[in-house]
């Protein structure tokens, strides 16, 4: 017999309240008034003999009913053989569930596993079937639903251990799928894994079919000791004109003992560079700093290592670092403009450092291409369209960014709509207080910074003069695919009238701000909003972002854009191929799709075209993952079955029993409820009869005849 | 009514008397049969009886002087008579709360009142002047003493409740200064205090040399101490709880309350205050004729 709630033991405690009654509850509840205890309190108390328990039967009976009722609230249950073997009969179909995430390369728990797994096999007829679901994060069924025991053996030898993170929930929605499409009656899972709790999300709301029975087989270590390097983060900061770096790590100790004088090392580019010596308390964390070195070239590898320990493949980091990019752009002005004219862009772009911008400025009315092969971003302040509009086009569709700002000289006449999104028209001027913006589109990259509450308010500015523009309608050889649109209103007026619209052409995109940038036109300029706003166009405009130092294992990046946003000025279309850390080759030509990072190391990819360079990028094993707390089984085990505690774990040969076989095995405690309620009954008539006056009363005194 | 031994005595069971309400009518019951009983008092009889002569001092009152022997011997004297037969009668009656205790149907503030309401009513026959004073830490009335008082003082015991708690000498002290003319004193009481605090408490009236009676009213569970069932014992002055196993402890209790007795007993004769202790168990006429017939006694050897 066991017990489902055997917490209600506890309640046993409450043998003390009849015992104590027994003893001397009489004594304290009955009061006789007496006038005056003057003679009793002369009589030593010691010699007052109160401690003896009366009415032993009465007693007795207490005690039992206690008991009795304590017994049925802790759910007494029988392990009736006869009940298990009746449902083990017919075929089974079992999903293995076998983790190869890279925790179970700690020690030998991989080959303990893969043994485990044999074993379940080992223990299915020739009737059962069986499925094999490997998981890391990701979960993929090695072998479904098959007879051949064989295969799924074979299939447990071959697999690998991965560099994934654990995720239990992929792999427990492919087991439920299998299962659901199984016909056999009697369904199991066996988890093979170490529990990570890391990888149990509890509100994932995994539920497997009714009567499906779970064994978990845990993998685990009684003791475990594990040093990670979690976290690397390089600082630049300038001397002497040169950009240097210098690079903290993060250590954690996930043992239960203190780790000291761990070395630290810094490898750049293969080369170790420099060692630090550390202490590491358990279960917490430790940071390393390393002397700053200078950052000579593009892509720097930098690796920060850590000894060996049972789980070694954490004990690696990886990043990769590049000088600071600036922002190139070319600021072009009216031959004969003010000088104020674009004094408030130029300070703007003056200011800031992620990215920092560099800011050249032409007057004219004509740009030459080396000017813009040399530049990301082109501004036309107010200036008449440029006769070198073919230019244009080609450099805006390769990539680049063009902001056309419309004032009091920007005619651009009809012939410059192949380029802009709408037609600049007659300047139109609001009297009075003026015009505002008022319907601005947060959802575009260029204003989302001020999506959020207290986030600058671009509405608070007064326009007083802007150009009328008419949206061009779609052209069918604008349309780069069927749902996104070429040509976007980004503001309006509080007229109505467009106040920003984007173009996309090819690769980059054309804005159109149909106002000034200076303090002529608007009071913009003069507005807190106006550097973020500046600077959120122009990094907009250039594709701009911030280069990541490292990636996670299970990441997706997209390598046209990795070399778009590197500046090497990749063209569409023209592919790429990627190199893994463990050599193999991935090409693709023609656009390139997303590759998702599986191997911790560093990943190269390989431009094709004639600019073409080549990116490094470091990918890192999902740190998480060396936090080898468990989860308790039984939390599992309920959260799927959406009943707590029903299945019994630690039998694997347990069978499925269905719900009137469980109510059978527990109905116990129905009985046990009904014999308590009965003594109290009992109990209560006695003790009446005995007792005579009701305790705590008031009683005069009885006097012996 | 209970039969006792006594020859030619009639006994009233106190709680017979407890249903007779009013006092007057109690006292009479009670007194009444008690003198056909004796036939006489025997103490309060001869009020105006001739005790002695003794020799003129300066200041005496001449009126009473003996002119008679005067005449005979050619010197002064004086006569002197044994008693003042319209002395001051006063009843004095502990009403705290421990004097509501009662485990027989009658307490002893009943019995206090019963006792008092006779011996005020026998004082009545004697043409005494009648008083009463209630108290329990202090006074609580008092009806100073008149030959027309007895109404008021059955009155007042009548109405007289147990409501706070005891203490002997604030009152005793304050009655000491009161009753400047000498009389009787007839203190009920149930004595809860060392004897010591008793007798401290009670001799400033024995100075004054006022005549002390004291009655010490006892109920019978007081004395025996015959409960069964442990409990808890509450004072019924200071509300003071104490557990109790009335087995373990009778015999020591009986002990102590008999050497309370016994001291008080000593203390009181010692300071020529007659004692009487009081059952209220035994009938209230019967407890009258022990105290008188020892009083009378008494006053034979005197």
């Amino acid at each position: 017999m066991a017990f489902l709630a055997p917490l209600f033991f506890a309640a046993l405690l409450t043998f003390v309240i009849p015992i104590l009654i027994h003893l001397t509850q009489r004594e304290r509840k009955q009061v006789v008034e007496f006038p005056s205890l003057m003679f009793l309190e002369k009589i030593p108390y010691q010699s007052v003999r109160r401690r003896r328990i009366r009415d032993w039967p009465l007693l007795a009976m207490r005690l039992a009913a206690i008991l009795l009722i304590v017994l049925a609230f802790a759910r007494p249950f029988f392990d009736s053989p006869n009940v298990v073997l009746a449902n083990t009969a017919g075929p089974r179909e079992v999903v293995i569930l076998l983790d190869r995430s890279y925790s179970m390369a700690y020690g030998d728990r991989w080959t303990r596993a893969q043994a485990a797994a044999r074993q379940a096999v080992q223990g299915l007829t020739t009737t059962d079937h069986a499925t094999l679901i490997t998981f890391g994060t990701n979960a993929q069924a090695e072998v479904r639903a098959t007879a051949d025991l064989s295969r799924v053996t074979a299939a447990i030898d071959a697999a690998k251990l991965s560099a994934e993170a654990t995720r239990y929930a992929p792999a427990l929605k492919l087991a439920q799928r299998v299962l659901a499409d199984s016909t056999l009656q009697t369904r199991e899972v066996v988890m093979i894994s170490d529990f990570q709790r890391n990888g149990w999300v509890r509100d994932e709301n995994l539920r497997l079919p009714e009567g499906t029975k779970l064994t978990t087989v845990p993998i685990t270590d009684a003791q475990t000791s594990n040093l990670t390097v979690s976290n690397v983060l390089p600082q630049r900061s300038m001397f002497s004109g040169q950009e240097r770096v210098s690079v903290a790590a993060n250590v954690i100790n996930r043992g239960t003992a203190a780790a000291n004088n761990v070395q630290v090392h810094l490898e750049l580019d293969g080369r170790s560079v420099e060692t630090q010596t550390v202490s590491v308390q358990p279960g917490a964390p430790a940071s390393v700093s390393f002397q700053p070195f200078t950052l000579a070239r593009a892509f720097t590898r930098g690796t920060v290592r850590i000894g060996d320990d049972a789980l070694k493949l954490d004990n690696t980091f990886h990043f990769v670092v590049s000088p600071s990019q600036r922002v190139s752009v070319l600021l072009v002005e009216p031959s004969r403009a003010s000088r104020e004219a674009s004094l408030y862009i130029q300070k703007a772009l003056a200011i800031g450092s992620a990215p920092a911008f560099q800011v050249d400025v032409r007057q004219g009315e004509s740009v030459a291409t080396t000017d813009l092969d040399r530049h990301r971003v082109v501004i036309l302040n107010d200036v008449a369209a440029l006769s070198a509009g073919e230019a244009l086009k080609n450099f805006v569709a390769k990539g680049g960014g063009l902001l056309v700002v419309l004032g009091e000289r920007a005619n651009w006449g009809t012939d410059s709509n192949d380029l802009l999104p709408g037609v600049p028209g007659n300047v139109v001027d609001r009297a009075g207080r003026g015009g505002a913006l008022a319907e601005l589109d947060f959802s575009h990259p260029a204003l989302e910074l001020f999506k959020a509450p207290r986030s600058g308010n671009p509405l608070t500015a007064r326009f007083f003069r802007y150009r009328a523009v008419t949206m061009k309608p779609e052209a069918p050889g604008d349309k780069e695919g069927e749902q996104t649109p070429t040509r976007r209103v980004i503001a309006r007026f509080d007229d109505g009238a467009v106040a920003m619209a984007e173009r996309k052409v090819g690769s980059g995109s054309v804005l159109l701000w149909s106002s000034t940038l200076d303090n002529y036109w608007n009071d913009l300029a003069l507005k807190p909003v106006y550097l973020p706003f500046v600077h959120q166009i122009v990094r907009h405009l250039a594709t701009y972002e911030q280069p990541a130092n490292f990636f996670t294992i299970g990441e997706v990046v997209d390598p046209g854009h990795l070399l778009r946003a590197s500046g090497l000025g990749m063209q569409s279309g023209t592919g790429a191929m990627i190199l893994t850390p463990s050599g193999q080759r991935i090409e693709q030509s023609g656009t390139p799709t997303p590759v998702q990072l599986m191997q911790p190391g560093f990943y190269e990819v390989h431009g094709r075209s004639n600019q073409a360079g080549t990116v490094s990028l470091a990918a890192n094993l999902d740190t998480a993952e060396s936090d080898l707390s468990m989860l308790d089984t039984q939390e599992l085990n309920a959260a799927l079955s959406g009943r707590p505690g029903t299945v019994n774990p630690a039998s694997a040969d347990a069978a499925v029993m269905t719900p009137e076989d469980q109510e059978r095995r527990q109905n116990f405690w129905w009985y046990l409820l009904m014999a308590g309620i009965a003594l109290l009954g009992a109990e209560t008539a006695i003790s009446n009869r005995m007792k005579g006056p009701v305790e705590g009363t008031r009683i005069t005194p009885t006097v012996a005849s | 009514m209970e039969q006792h031994s006594l020859p030619g005595a009639r006994f009233v069971d106190p709680k017979v008397l407890a249903r007779i309400g009013n006092l007057e009518l109690l006292a009479k019951t009670v007194v009444d049969g008690f003198i056909n009983g004796l036939h006489r008092s025997p103490y309060f009889g001869a009020s105006v009886d001739f005790a002695e002569h003794r020799g003129y001092m300066p200041g005496d009152d001449i009126r009473r002087v003996d002119w008679k022997l005067y005449a005979r011997t050619d010197r002064y004297y004086l006569k002197e008579y044994e008693a003042d037969t319209n002395a001051n009668f006063s009843v004095i009656l502990d009403i705290s709360r421990s004097m509501e205790f009662s485990s027989r149907g009658i307490s002893k503030l009943e019995y206090g009142k019963y006792l008092g309401a006779c011996l005020a009513y026998f004082a009545q026959k004697q043409r005494d002047r009648i008083g009463c004073v209630t108290f329990d830490n202090d006074i609580v009335t008092h009806i100073p003493p008149s030959a027309k008082h007895l109404e008021r003082v059955l009155h007042t015991l009548d109405r007289a409740k147990a409501e706070r708690k005891g203490d002997l000498k604030v009152p005793m002290q304050k009655m000491a200064e009161h009753f400047g003319r000498r009389g009787i004193l007839v203190i009920v009481s149930d004595w809860y205090d060392t004897p010591e605090s008793i007798m401290d408490a009670v001799k400033p009236l024995r100075f004054r040399g006022n005549d002390l009676i004291v009655f010490h009213v006892l109920d019978p569970s007081e004395i025996d101490f015959n409960f069964t069932d442990a409990a808890s014992f509450q004072d019924l002055e200071t509300g003071e709880q104490i557990p109790v196993v009335p087995t373990a402890l009778a015999a020591q209790y009986k002990s102590l309350v008999q050497e309370h007795i016994a001291a008080l007993t000593s203390r009181f004769s010692q300071n020529r205050v007659d004692y009487t202790l009081v059952n209220t168990a035994t009938p209230l006429d019967y407890a009258l004729f022990k105290y008188l017939s020892a009083r009378q006694r008494l006053s034979r050897v005197r």
